[in-house]
């Protein structure tokens, strides 16, 4: 009896350790699963925080094998600009330009889940990707008649993602693409695919990164052959910028883009060298 | 008869540090701030949770946080601060344990400050380096406040800035603490 008197007694010589116990530990979210909001091509489940505004430049040059007549593909250019903004902390919306079939897209992404340590605490987080898009080309015969609606193509996507480990974050990217036109009546309009990707971070600022989606009736799609996009780079970190460059078989920047028409293959050897920048601008400070 | 010795004595001894307690004062809520100041940007965040404890006696001194309190007015710099550069998920918590040098409690009273000096192991990114700093301690009715300003260098605590950002994160970094403690048991804590 004596004995169970002193050990908390002793327990508490530290203050230290009379601290630990009295704060207790409490739910902590966790930060940074990703660099930037793309993993590569795809959205990853970062956004912009509130009151932070990305300006985000996507590009991919043309084919590496190409050869020196078109510059190994440097010659050649798709690219996508967009304005990010952080609306709050778990609320974005963005506006953008594609040179590729020069569409306009909108999109809000929202993260209602986030992962978290303590208590009560969450394996992943999870984020909504919403977008839209509208095609400004002119179709080749003008006779078509195209009716505003037939030029849109929508995206879902659900991205959840862990960091398993400061080095280590994956994610799993369910992703429902619906394009209004298709090439032929054959061609769905809804198409399901699953992305999967990664990032291994192999120093503070640097880290691995890797994207694949597989494409669910890849086959039933007239045309040219579609491929599965594989996308392989590199992140680097300097301050606010984020540069992103990587190897690719795609070449379309848009979900239904790079999703649904990737005709170049990896086994071919049809590679685009490409690059994302991102640069974050601080517009509403925090109350101190 | 010598059991009965033992036991009475280890009771009494046992029970003698419980009132020690009373001399014990402590906060969840205190406050520490520390500014970046470069031309270029000044990066600064609040930590609002800082947990410690004042032995009135002794002259011991406690603090314990999370580096992931601390409250940026950049959201990015937040971000960068736990990611890169303390590395929060690997080193959650900075921790002082010290003692005030010569400490004599009746010289502590009522609305008058009283200069004081620590020393101690000061822990942050995992690593403990022996500090000693002054502060000032005032008394109210119910409450003891410390104040105190220090400094620390970055690379004491192995916090790497890569020369691309060199010219926007100081290399010295004020830090102003603001602990309000109430009695240990009383109101604080329990």
């Amino acid at each position: 009896m004596a004995w169970s008197a002193w050990l908390p007694l002793a327990a508490q010589d530290d203050l230290l350790d009379l601290l630990d116990k009295e704060i207790r530990p409490k739910r902590v979210p966790v930060d940074a699963t990703f660099k930037s909001t793309r993993l590569i091509n795809c959205h990853s489940v970062e956004r912009m925080q509130g009151g932070d505004l990305e300006f985000h430049i996507a590009h991919r040059f043309g084919l590496i094998n190409s050869g020196f007549k078109k510059f190994y593909g440097l010659d050649e250019s798709s690219t996508h600009v967009s304005l990010e903004y952080g609306i709050t902390d778990w609320l974005e919306v963005g506006v953008g330009r594609a040179t590729v079939d020069e569409y306009f897209n909108g999109f809000l992404k929202l993260s209602p889940i986030r992962q978290s340590k303590g208590f009560p605490g969450m394996p992943v987080t999870v984020s909504v990707l919403l977008g839209g898009m509208t095609t400004t080309k002119e179709y080749p015969d003008p006779s078509w008649v195209v009716d505003a609606v037939h030029r849109r193509s929508f995206v879902t996507q659900l991205l959840v993602a862990r960091k398993f480990a400061p080095w280590l974050s994956l994610q799993l990217s369910p992703t429902w693409i619906h394009r209004n036109m298709v090439s032929t009546p054959l061609d769905p309009n809804r198409m399901f695919a699953l992305g999967m990707g990664g990032r291994l971070k192999f120093t503070p600022r640097a880290a691995l990164t890797c994207e694949y989606f597989l494409l669910k009736d890849r086959l039933l799609l007239t045309g040219a052959p579609r491929f599965n996009p594989l996308t392989i780079g590199i992140d680097i970190e300097t301050g606010s910028h984020v540069f992103q460059l990587f190897l690719t078989n795609s070449f379309n920047i848009l979900e239904p883009g790079y999703i649904a028409e990737t005709t170049r293959s990896w086994q071919k050897k049809e590679i685009h060298v490409g690059f994302n920048i991102s640069r974050v601008f601080t517009v509403i400070r925090k109350k101190k | 008869m010598k059991y009965v010795i033992v036991l009475v004595s280890t009771l009494i001894l046992g029970l003698a540090p419980a009132n020690s307690q009373d001399s014990l004062w402590f906060t969840r809520t205190g406050r520490i701030y520390f500014i970046s100041r470069t031309d270029i940007i000044d990066i600064d965040a609040n930590n609002y949770q800082v947990g410690s404890f004042l032995n009135m006696k002794t002259g011991e001194v406690a603090f314990t946080l999370l580096m992931k309190s601390f409250e940026f007015t950049l959201p990015l710099a937040e971000e960068h601060f736990n990611e890169n550069y303390v590395e929060s998920e690997k080193y959650p918590k900075a921790t002082f344990k010290g003692k005030i040098n010569s400490f004599n409690p009746s010289l502590l009273v009522g609305d008058a400050d009283y200069p004081v000096e620590a020393q101690g192991d000061l822990t942050i990114h995992g690593v403990t380096a022996r500090v000693q700093e002054k502060g000032i301690l005032r008394k109210t009715d119910e409450e003891i406040r410390l104040k105190a300003h220090i400094e620390i260098r970055l690379d004491t605590y192995k916090i790497k800035v890569p020369n691309i950002v060199a010219d926007r994160v100081a290399l010295v970094i004020p830090i102003e603490v603001d602990m309000l403690y109430k009695p240990y048991g009383k109101g604080a804590g329990k």
